[in-house]
């Protein structure tokens, strides 16, 4: 299991490097592919939401590359997702954090 | 499709932005607060930089589109800026090179919005943060500076300081 979410990784951030160096070299058009292959690859993954971050920022790049491109009706809808998954995920994190910080302070307080 | 907010109504703050604000609030009012562990810090962080990603992309957008419908979209976009490179500063410091990319672009709001003085005090402090941290070697930190330099030309000729014509032409764009 730690195997496959390892090779996972490695491939995403195989993707990843070859977007960033497309894009780089300004090889517009070839950076949203890379792009386009790296969202599509973490969406097939079966845990999906412990790479939100790294879809949320392909979904950025991405909507970057299209406004680049000068299609910016499209580049808003890439900026929309990336707003929801930061959205979805940040709300449910944060509250957790609360949890935390007020588990941690009980503790204090009560001694433990 | 993004929406324009309206700055007058606090209702249009995003959900993610109202619990920063709690959490911000709650920790503050707590005086020597209690740290949290590293990882949920660094993750924290983390979520930070990226919130304030989103932000700058979604106020370059609105920049893209300009005034919709007889709207005009500068004022919500500088505020996304400002709220994005006031993130920045919390989370990396004043002095770090993202801090000066966030100002370079509130800076180019402000202009566009017909604001050059206060742009330009805003160039300079993103100016000052990029040579400060990048110096003015190396082709990238020369490109960043000359970038914000020739912004700044712009601004003084539109204000009347042709000198500064010599700067545009120097920059070489």
């Amino acid at each position: 299991m730690i195997g496959d979410h390892n090779d996972a990784s490695a491939e995403l951030c195989v993707l990843e490097r070859k977007a960033v160096t497309a894009l780089e070299a300004r090889h517009l058009m070839q950076a949203s592919k890379f792009y386009m292959d790296l969202i599509k690859k973490i969406e097939s993954l079966d845990d999906e939401a412990s790479y939100w971050m790294q879809l949320a920022k392909a979904h950025v790049a991405m909507s970057r590359t299209r406004q680049r491109l000068g299609s910016v009706i499209e580049a808003q809808k890439w900026i929309s997702s990336a707003l929801e998954l930061v959205q979805t995920h940040q709300v449910i994190i944060l509250k957790s954090q609360l949890a935390t910080e007020y588990t941690i302070q009980n503790d204090y307080r009560t001694g433990f | 499709m993004l929406q324009a907010e309206d700055p007058s109504d606090p209702s249009s703050c995003s959900d993610v932005r109202v619990y920063y604000h709690q959490s911000e609030v709650k920790r503050k009012s707590k005086g020597a607060s209690v740290a949290l562990p590293a990882p949920q810090r660094q993750l924290l962080i983390t979520q930070k930089l990226l919130w304030a990603q989103v932000q700058l992309q979604k106020a370059s957008l609105l920049v893209a589109r300009g005034s919709e419908n007889g709207i005009n979209l500068y004022f919500s976009a500088f505020q996304i800026v400002q709220r994005a490179a006031s993130m920045l500063q919390d989370v990396l410091g004043p002095e770090s090179p993202k801090v000066a990319a966030a100002l370079r672009d509130m800076g180019q709001v402000q202009a566009l919005r017909g604001c050059f003085r206060d742009a330009l005090d805003i160039y300079k402090r993103a100016l000052r943060i990029q040579t400060r941290a990048t110096g003015y070697d190396g082709y990238a930190a020369n490109a960043r500076v000359a970038d914000i330099m020739h912004r700044m030309a712009e601004i003084k000729i539109v204000l009347g300081k042709h000198r500064w014509y010599f700067v545009l032409h120097k920059s070489g764009r």
